[in-house]
C-alpha cells in the first residue's frame, strides 16, 4: 500500500507519457456525414453520395441563410450542407477518395440514413450493407431507406423547407413513422439481421422524389453518373431549377390525366397512397411512404402506404394512422369517407404446421375514434356502431389481404411470420431445414380483423343541418 | 453493549459481502464482450439455457469447495491440500491454480484492449494501450486484500446494474421468437455443452482463495450461493438479452454482441450513442478484474511459496501478464485460448480439485477419530 | 530457496495479519507462522518519537481482540503532558524543572527568571511584596506574564487582599495554604509544587504566588486572551439551524459545544501539544458513547506529537492523520458547535483547540458531503441537497475532463445538433480542445486565487467581474469556444458547491489531472484514472477506520449517508464506531399518531373516541 502510494502519480504520469493522441480528433478537422446514398455507377462500380454538413454555416443561429455564402443567389434558403457523388469499387474506398476532394476526414459517426438507390437496391446490396455494418464509426441505429428514382437525386435537393440540417430532418421525418403508418423505420441493424435469417426479410421504407417534382424539376437528374464528381458539378449548378412554378393549382394536378394504372383504390378511385404521388404542391421535393421488400439482398418489390400500414399491423408496430374509410352508407363514392384514427391494439397471430404445409391465422384487433365524418348520419349513434366498425374492418382487412398477396407474389415474407413459425419447431437444424422462405408463397394465411369505436373526438354527432337549409335542399 | 465487540474493519478479515463481491467481479465481467456470441455458438437458440443450467450443475462441485473450505475454516485451498496431500500435491496444485488465474488475465485482457481498440481506439497501438492498462492493475492488485474486495463490491454492484440498464434499455427491441425454437442443437448436444459449459464458473475456484479472509468462516456457503446466484443471473441475462436482439444466424456472426445491443439503443433523438458510457464501466471493472486475477494469482504463488504477503509477486505476474497479452497474435487465438483450452482445464480443476479435497477430508477424518478412539 | 528466505525476512513484519491469523488454534499448519503463537499479539518494536503517528491499523487490531486480550497500547517513552513544553530543553534545565521549589524566595525567583531569561525576557513579571503575619513580615511574589493576565482581577484579589491585610492581628501564619484558604478570593486557585509547574502555568496565562519559606506555589487563574466574539462561522454558513461559529479560543469553543449537550458525560480533556508551544487542546467526547479505545488511540497520537508547535487544529491534523502523503481529507475540519454536538453524540471524538476549526474522527467520504443544514431542514430537500452535492462534486471531478474525452475521442455520443454548434463555434480556434480546457481552468483558478488575496472591498467584484470579462474576452478573441465557457463555469460552480474545503482543493488538483488523461486517451483513459482514484480512496483510513464505512465494509447504520432519511428513523448510531451505546433512541422515540383516532361505527373518519 505504502509503495503503491508513492507510485500514484508516477503511475498516472506513466499512462500520460506511454499514450498519445494516437487517436485525437478535434471536430472542426472533420467532415461530419450526415446521409450517404449508393447508386449503380458504371461498370459494375458504386456511385456513392455524402451528404456532408457545414458547421461554419450553421453558427448564425439567426436561422437559415444566417451564413451569408450560403444564399447562392437562390429565392430559398441554401443548404447548409455539400453533397459529394463518388464513384469507386467499395464503399469504403470512396470515403478516401472524398476526402482527398473535402480536405477534411470523412466521419460516418453521426450518418444517419443509408439510402439506396432503387435500381441498386434491384441488383444487389448485400455487400454494402454489410461493408457499412463492419465499419466501425457507423452508428447501428442509422436508417436505412430505399430512394426512388436514385439516392443520389434525393440527396442533392434541399429536402425539408423546414429543417436547417438533413440530418435533422430524417430524425423529425423516422418520428413520423408513428404518427402516420405509412412508412416503417429500419434500423441499419434490424436490416442488415434480417438479410442473413431464414424467417425475416429484410424491407425498408421508400423515400421518393415527388411526383411534381420529378416532372418539372429533374428531367436531366436520371442520368447515370459516369463521372462522378463532374455530374455532381452540373448539378449543384440546376439547384435553382428545383423549384415549383409560381402558380400552382392542386385541382388542376389532381385531375390531370394519366395517372399509373397501380394507383386506383379499392373502390377504383383514384389512390395517393404511393410514394412520389401525393397529389401534393409546395414544401420540400421528396416524401417517404411505402416499403421496398427485400429478398436476401435485393428488392423484389414495393408495398403502398396502405399495404404498409397492414404490415405494421401484423408487425405490432403500428401506433396509429388516420384512416380515409368509404361511409358505409354511400361505400360508392369515395368523396364521403369517414376520417379515421385507428390504434393498433393486438396482434394475434397463430401458426399451425403440419409437415410442410403452414397455416397462419393473423387476427387484428384495432381502435378508433371518429376525426370527421360528411354525411348527416349520426354514426356516434350505438346503433350505427357496428356499422362503422365493419366497414372499417373490412376496408383494413381489404388492404391486408392485398398486401399478403403481393408478398406472396414476391416470396418475401415482410411480416415476420417465419419468427413465429420458430415456435413450432423443437431444434434449430430442424428449422433451418424447413427452409421458409421457399415455403412461404404456398402458405395458407387468415386473415380477420376486428375494429372498436371507442371515441368520438369533443362533439356527438355531425353538424346539424338547419331545418331551413334542408328545405333548400329539398327543393 | 458494544464494549468488546471486534472491530470488523482492518484485521485482514472481509465480510461475506466483500467476499461475495470480490467472486462476482472475478466471475462475470468476461460476460460482456465476445462471451454471448460464443455461447451462442453452442447452445443456438436455447443458448441461454447453458449458463442457466450449466451453473446449477457447476452448484454441486462449488458445493463441494464450500463443504472443504468450512472443515478448513482459515484455509485456502492450496493450505488445505498442503494439510491434507502433502506439500508436493499442494505445490502441483498451486502451479495448475496459477497457471490458470495467469490464462485467464491474459486472455481476458487481451480480449478487452482489442475490442476497446477495435471499436474505439484504432490508432493507438495495443502494446502502449496494454501498458497504461496494465500500471493501473499493477496499482490495484497492489493494495491489500480488505480494499480490493471493498472495490469489488462497488464494481460488481455496477456491472450487474449496467447489465440490467442495458437489458432494460433494449426492451423495445426483443423479439420473444428469437428463443425458439427452444432446443437448439437438440438435446443431446445440449446436455453436452452443459456439461462442458460449467467451465464459465471455473472462476469460482477463487472461492476457495478466499475464503479464507472470511470473518466468520460459516459464511463461505452464503458467499457462494449469493455470489452464484448473480453469476447465473448475469450471464442468462446477458446472453438472453443479445439473444432477443440479434437473431440467431446474426449473433453467431457479431463479434461483441452486447457492445452491439449498446451501441443500437437510441434515447429519443439525443442520446444516440451510449455505448462509450458503457465502454466507461467495461473497462473499469475488466481492470478490477484482472487486479482480482493478478492479486489472486500472486496470492496462490505466495501459499506455495509459504510468503506472507502476495505483493512480491504481483509485480512478476502484471509484468508476465503484460507480455503474455501481448504476445497473443490476435483476438481470435485469444478467445480460442481462453474459451477452448483455458476454461475447459479450469473445469477440470473445479471438478476434479474439490471432490478430491472432500474425499480426503474424510479420510483424515476418520484417521483422526480412528486414532481418538484407539487413544 | 534462499531468495524466498529473505523475501519472507522483507515482508514478514509489515503484515502480520495476512496468513497468521487464519490458522489460530493450527499451529504447525503449512502457511501459518510458526514463530506466532496463536492468539497472541505480535510484538513491535517501540514506538518510535519524533516520528509522525500514522499506522492505522494498530488501534483497530488492538480493538479487534476484545476485552479479555486488550491490548492497551500505551503511549511509551513518554513525559506526563504537563512537561511537554520543556521538550526543547537542555537535560539540565529540565532536571531543574523537575525539581521542587525551595524554601527561599529568592532562590526561586532566579531559577524562575533564568528559565524565562528574564532581565532580556520583558514580558515575565515579578511583582514583589510584603504580607504582615504572624510569623513576621514575609516576603512574597507574583509571577505572570504581561499581557496573558487580566490585571485588574490581580490586582484586586491577589495584590490587594495580600498587601492589606494584617495577619499578625489575626495570629494566623502566612502560607500558600492559608492563602488558598482565605486570602485569595478568586474562583480557580490550585498548588503547585515545582518549577516546571510554575514555569507551566506562568506560559499560560496564569499567576503564580510565591512566599518566602514556603516550598509551595499558589496558582492563580488570571487568564484573560484577547479572542474575537462568537459570529457566524464564514465557511460553513447555514440558512436554517445555529449560525454560531467557533473562535480562536479553546474555552469558548468548548462552551459552545457543551451548550448544545449538557450532560455530565461530556468529557472535555485537556491536553497541551508541542514541544515548545505548549498549546492547548481538548479532546471531547461523551463517556458511555464512545469507545474508550478510540479515545485511548486519539490521545495516543496527539501525545506523541513532537513538532515544536502543533497547536492549531488544522496543522494538527496533518501531524496525526493516517495517510499524511494523501491528499484526501480523512479527518474533518468544521467550524460549527453544532456538528460537533450532533457528530460525538454518534460515538465520535472532537479534538477542539485554539483554532476556529474542530477535529472530528474518524470521519467519513459520506460525512465530507454532509452539511449542517441537512439537520435542520426536511429530509426530503436534504436528501435533493445532497444529491446535488454529490452531483457537483463529480461536476468538478469530470465536467472539463469528459467534454475534452468527448469532444476528441468519442464525438459519436454528441447529439447531432450539438455537435455542429460545437464544431461551428470551434472552427475559428487554433488551439486543440484540450489545450483550451486548460488554459480556462488555469484561469479559473487564477480568479479564485486572486479573489482570496484581492483587499475585501473588491474582491467580490473582481470574482464575478472577472470571470466574466475573461470568458466574454477569450470567447471575442477566438481563444476558446463559448460551449466550453459554459462547462468550464459548471466544474466551476461545482467545486463551490462541495461542503468541505479540503475535498474541494483535491477535487480543484484532480480535476487537472483528469483533463490530462482525457486529453491523451479519452475515456478509456478517465476509466483508468476513475480506477486507480477510487482504489487510492477505499484504501484510505481516518483512526483505523475505512474512510468508505459503514458502506464498505457494511456495518449497520442510520439512513444517513448518502441520503438523509426521516429523522425518526435515524436510530442507530453509525456501527463503524463501534459505540458502546449502539441505539441512539428507542424504538418508538416518536409518537407516531399524537391522537388515538379510531374510524369505525358510524362515526366519520377521524372521530376521536
Amino acid at each position: 500500500m505504502k509503495l503503491g502510494k508513492r507510485f500514484l502519480p508516477a503511475i498516472l504520469l506513466f499512462a500520460l507519457i506511454l499514450t498519445g493522441c494516437w487517436d485525437k480528433v478535434e471536430l472542426d478537422d472533420i467532415a461530419w456525414v450526415q446521409a450517404m446514398g449508393f447508386d449503380k455507377g458504371a461498370d459494375g462500380q458504386i456511385l456513392t453520395t455524402f451528404v456532408i454538413g457545414i458547421p461554419r454555416l450553421l453558427q448564425g443561429g439567426g436561422g437559415r441563410g444566417g451564413g451569408g455564402g450560403s444564399g447562392d443567389g437562390s429565392s430559398g434558403p441554401g443548404p447548409h450542407h455539400t453533397t459529394v457523388t463518388v464513384q469507386s469499387k467499395t464503399v469504403i474506398e470512396a470515403i478516401a477518395l472524398a476526402a482527398i476532394n473535402l480536405g477534411r476526414r470523412l466521419s460516418l459517426q453521426h450518418t444517419e440514413l443509408y439510402l439506396f438507390g432503387e435500381e441498386l437496391a434491384k441488383s444487389d446490396i448485400r455487400f454494402i450493407v454489410g461493408a457499412i455494418d463492419r465499419y466501425r464509426e457507423v452508428r447501428g441505429s442509422a436508417y436505412i431507406m430505399v430512394a426512388r428514382p436514385r439516392a443520389e437525386d434525393v440527396l442533392r435537393v434541399d429536402v425539408s423547407p423546414l429543417e436547417v440540417s438533413p440530418s435533422r430532418y430524417i430524425l423529425t421525418l423516422a418520428q413520423q413513422h408513428m404518427q402516420t403508418g405509412l412508412f416503417e423505420t429500419v434500423f441499419l441493424v434490424d436490416f442488415v439481421n434480417s438479410l442473413e435469417s431464414e424467417d425475416d426479410f429484410p424491407s425498408c421504407p421508400i423515400i421518393s422524389l415527388s411526383r411534381s417534382f420529378k416532372q418539372e424539376g429533374s428531367t436531366e437528374s436520371g442520368k447515370g453518373g459516369g463521372g462522378g464528381g463532374q455530374g455532381g458539378e452540373g448539378q449543384k449548378g440546376q439547384q435553382g431549377e428545383t423549384q415549383f412554378p409560381p402558380t400552382p393549382r392542386v385541382g388542376d394536378r389532381i385531375q390531370q390525366p394519366g395517372l399509373p394504372p397501380g394507383l386506383s383504390g379499392p373502390q377504383g378511385g383514384p389512390m395517393f397512397l404511393e410514394g412520389g404521388q401525393v397529389p401534393r404542391v409546395g414544401g420540400g421535393p421528396v416524401e417517404a411512404m411505402g416499403t421496398a421488400v427485400f429478398r436476401g439482398g435485393k428488392m423484389v418489390g414495393d408495398l403502398n402506404g396502405e399495404e404498409t400500414r397492414t404490415m405494421l399491423m401484423v408487425k405490432g408496430d403500428f401506433e396509429r394512422g388516420l384512416f380515409a374509410v368509404p361511409d358505409p352508407q354511400v361505400p360508392d363514392q369515395s368523396q364521403y369517407s369517414l376520417s379515421l384514427d385507428m390504434r393498433g391494439r393486438k396482434t394475434e397471430v397463430e401458426v399451425n404446421r403440419q409437415g410442410d404445409r403452414v397455416e397462419i391465422d393473423v387476427h387484428l384487433t384495432l381502435e378508433v375514434s371518429y376525426m370527421s365524418m360528411k354525411t348527416q348520419s349520426d354514426y356516434t349513434d350505438p346503433r350505427m356502431e357496428p356499422l362503422v366498425e365493419k366497414a372499417a374492418a373490412e376496408y383494413v382487412k381489404k388492404n391486408l389481404d392485398r398486401a399478403i398477396m403481393r408478398t406472396q407474389e414476391m416470396g418475401a415474407d415482410v411480416f415476420g411470420f417465419g419468427r413465429r413459425l420458430r415456435r413450432t419447431f423443437l431444434t434449430w437444424p430442424e428449422y433451418e431445414a424447413f427452409a421458409w422462405q421457399s415455403k412461404y408463397p404456398q402458405a395458407q394465411i387468415r386473415t380477420n380483423v376486428e375494429v372498436e369505436l371507442k371515441r368520438y373526438g369533443l362533439d356527438f354527432g355531425p353538424l346539424k343541418v338547419t331545418p331551413g337549409e334542408k328545405l333548400q335542399e329539398s327543393q | 453493549m458494544n464494549e468488546g465487540t471486534r472491530f470488523r474493519i482492518d484485521d485482514g478479515r472481509i465480510d461475506w459481502v466483500e467476499a461475495a463481491g470480490l467472486v462476482v467481479t472475478f466471475e462475470i465481467t468476461k460476460a460482456f464482450l465476445v462471451f454471448p456470441e460464443k455461447i451462442a455458438k453452442e447452445g443456438l437458440t436455447a443458448a441461454w439455457t447453458i449458463p442457466l443450467v450449466s451453473g446449477l450443475l457447476a452448484s454441486l462441485f462449488i458445493w463441494v469447495l464450500v463443504v472443504v473450505s468450512k472443515a478448513h475454516p482459515g484455509m485456502n485451498l492450496i493450505q488445505i491440500t498442503n494439510y491434507l496431500a502433502g506439500p508436493t500435491v499442494g505445490f502441483i496444485a498451486g502451479v495448475a491454480l496459477y497457471l490458470y488465474l495467469m490464462i485467464i488475465i491474459v486472455t481476458g485482457f487481451r480480449e478487452v484492449a482489442d475490442v476497446l481498440i477495435t471499436v474505439y481506439m484504432p490508432l493507438t497501438p495495443l502494446g502502449f494501450f496494454l501498458a497504461s492498462a496494465y500500471a493501473v492493475v499493477f496499482y490495484v492488485a497492489f493494495q491489500n486484500t480488505e480494499t480490493l474486495a471493498r472495490i469489488s463490491v462497488l464494481t460488481s454492484t455496477v456491472v450487474v446494474g449496467m447489465a440490467i440498464i442495458l437489458a432494460a434499455l433494449s426492451i423495445g427491441r426483443y423479439n420473444t421468437d428469437l428463443v425458439f425454437p427452444p432446443l437448439g442443437p437438440g438435446l443431446i448436444p445440449l446436455f453436452k455443452k452443459y456439461g462442458v459449459r460449467q467451465s464459465i464458473y471455473g472462476e469460482f475456484l477463487s472461492l476457495g482463495m478466499i475464503a479464507a479472509y472470511l470473518r466468520e468462516p460459516r459464511q463461505v456457503g452464503k458467499v457462494a450461493a449469493v455470489s452464484l446466484g448473480i453469476s447465473i443471473f448475469t450471464f442468462t441475462l446477458v446472453v438472453l438479452t443479445c439473444q432477443m436482439v440479434f437473431p440467431i444466424p446474426s449473433l453467431l456472426r457479431v463479434s461483441a454482441p452486447f457492445l452491439r445491443v449498446a451501441r443500437v439503443i437510441k434515447l429519443g433523438r439525443f442520446f444516440q450513442r451510449l455505448d462509450s458510457l458503457f465502454v466507461f464501466v467495461w473497462l473499469g471493472v475488466s481492470l478490477l478484474q484482472a487486479a482480482v486475477a493478478i492479486y489472486l494469482a500472486s496470492l496462490v504463488l505466495a501459499t506455495v511459496f509459504h510468503l506472507q504477503s502476495h505483493k512480491p509477486f504481483v509485480v512478476l505476474n502484471v509484468v508476465a501478464a503484460y507480455f503474455g497479452s501481448w504476445a497473443i497474435p490476435n483476438l481470435a487465438a485469444a478467445l480460442t485460448i481462453a474459451f477452448d483450452l483455458a476454461r475447459p482445464y479450469g473445469l477440470l480443476l473445479l471438478d476434479i480439485w474439490p471432490p478430491t479435497l472432500l474425499v480426503l477430508t474424510l479420510h483424515k477424518k476418520k484417521q483422526l477419530r480412528e486414532g481418538a478412539g484407539g487413544a | 530457496m534462499p531468495l524466498f528466505g529473505f523475501l519472507r525476512g522483507i515482508f514478514r513484519p509489515k503484515c502480520p495479519a495476512e496468513f497468521s491469523s487464519g490458522n489460530r488454534g493450527r499451529p504447525g499448519l503449512p502457511g501459518a507462522r510458526e514463530d506466532v503463537v496463536p492468539g497472541e499479539q505480535v510484538e513491535r518494536p517501540p514506538f518510535p518519537l519524533g516520528e509522525i503517528v500514522k499506522p492505522a491499523s494498530r488501534f483497530y487490531r488492538s480493538l479487534r481482540k476484545g476485552t479479555g486480550r486488550a491490548r492497551h497500547v500505551e503511549p511509551r517513552n513518554l513525559e506526563p503532558p504537563h512537561l511537554s513544553p520543556f521538550g526543547g530543553m537542555t537535560p539540565q534545565e529540565r532536571e531543574v524543572l523537575a525539581s521542587n521549589l525551595t524554601k527561599s524566595l529568592d532562590e526561586n525567583l532566579k531559577i524562575v527568571m533564568d528559565i524565562f531569561h528574564a532581565p532580556r525576557n520583558a514580558d515575565l513579571i515579578v511583582r514583589k511584596f510584603d504580607i504582615r503575619a504572624k510569623n513576621g513580615t514575609k516576603e512574597a511574589a507574583l509571577v505572570f506574564i504581561s499581557g496573558l493576565v487580566e490585571e485588574t482581577t490581580i490586582r484586586r484579589d491577589l495584590l490587594g487582599p495580600l498587601m492589606k491585610i494584617n495577619l499578625t492581628k489575626h495570629k494566623v501564619n502566612v502560607s500558600i495554604e492559608e492563602a488558598c484558604r482565605r486570602l485569595v478570593p478568586e474562583l480557580q486557585v490550585k498548588t503547585g509544587r515545582t518549577f516546571s509547574e510554575v514555569v507551566g502555568a506562568a506560559v499560560e496565562g496564569k499567576t503564580v504566588l510565591l512566599i518566602d519559606g514556603d516550598t509551595g506555589a499558589l496558582i492563580v487563574e488570571t487568564r484573560s486572551v484577547e479572542h474575537r466574539s462568537v459570529e457566524e462561522s464564514p465557511n460553513e454558513a447555514v440558512i436554517r439551524g445555529p449560525h454560531a461559529g467557533f473562535v480562536e479560543n479553546i474555552r469558548t469553543n468548548v462552551s459552545l459545544v457543551r451548550q448544545h449537550i449538557a450532560t455530565p458525560q461530556l468529557v472535555s480533556e485537556y491536553m497541551y501539544v508541542g514541544a515548545r508551544a505548549h498549546d492547548p487542546i481538548a479532546l471531547v467526547y461523551i463517556e458511555g458513547i464512545v469507545n474508550p479505545k478510540l479515545v485511548e488511540e486519539v490521545r495516543r497520537r496527539i501525545l506523541n506529537v513532537r513538532a515544536d508547535s502543533a497547536g492549531t487544529i488544522p496543522q494538527l491534523v496533518h501531524l496525526i492523520e493516517d495517510h499524511p502523503n494523501n491528499p484526501f481529507p480523512t479527518i474533518q475540519l468544521t467550524e460549527r458547535p453544532d456538528k460537533v454536538a450532533s457528530m460525538i453524540l454518534e460515538g465520535h471524538v472532537a479534538v477542539i483547540g485554539n483554532s476556529p476549526a474542530a477535529m472530528v474522527l474518524p470521519s467519513t467520504l459520506w460525512g465530507l458531503m454532509h452539511s449542517s443544514e441537512d439537520h435542520y431542514i426536511h429530509f426530503i430537500p436534504a436528501s435533493f441537497l445532497r444529491f446535488i452535492r454529490w452531483g457537483a462534486l463529480f461536476a468538478t471531478f469530470y465536467a472539463s475532463a469528459f467534454y475534452v474525452a468527448v469532444v476528441t475521442y468519442h464525438p459519436e455520443m454528441i447529439p447531432t445538433q450539438l455537435l455542429f454548434a460545437i464544431a461551428s463555434s470551434r472552427e475559428p480556434i487554433p488551439f486543440p480542445t484540450g489545450i483550451e480546457v486548460f488554459f480556462m481552468e488555469i484561469a479559473l483558478e487564477l480568479i479564485r486565487e486572486a479573489g482570496i488575496r484581492i483587499p475585501t472591498i473588491i474582491g467580490p467584484t473582481i470574482g464575478i467581474v472577472g470571470a466574466v470579462i475573461l470568458g466574454q474576452a477569450a470567447v471575442a478573441a477566438n481563444i476558446v469556444s463559448p460551449i466550453l465557457v459554459v462547462v468550464i463555469a459548471i466544474s466551476g460552480l461545482g467545486s463551490f458547491a462541495i461542503p468541505n474545503y479540503d475535498l474541494v482543493l483535491v477535487a480543484r488538483i484532480l480535476k487537472f489531472i483528469m483533463i490530462l488523461v482525457a486529453a491523451v486517451l479519452g475515456i478509456p483513459g478517465l476509466t483508468m484514472a476513475t480506477v486507480v482514484l477510487v482504489t487510492n480512496l477505499f484504501s484510505l483510513r481516518s483512526f483505523g477506520v475505512p474512510l468508505t464505512a459503514p458502506v464498505l465494509p457494511w456495518s449497520r447504520h442510520n439512513p444517513d449517508i448518502l441520503i438523509h432519511g426521516p429523522w425518526y428513523s435515524v436510530e442507530t448510531r453509525p456501527q463503524n464506531l463501534r459505540p458502546l451505546d449502539a441505539k441512539s433512541r428507542t424504538r418508538l422515540h416518536r409518537l407516531k399518531t399524537p391522537v388515538k383516532v379510531r374510524s369505525g361505527g358510524h362515526g366519520r373518519d377521524g372521530d376521536l373516541t
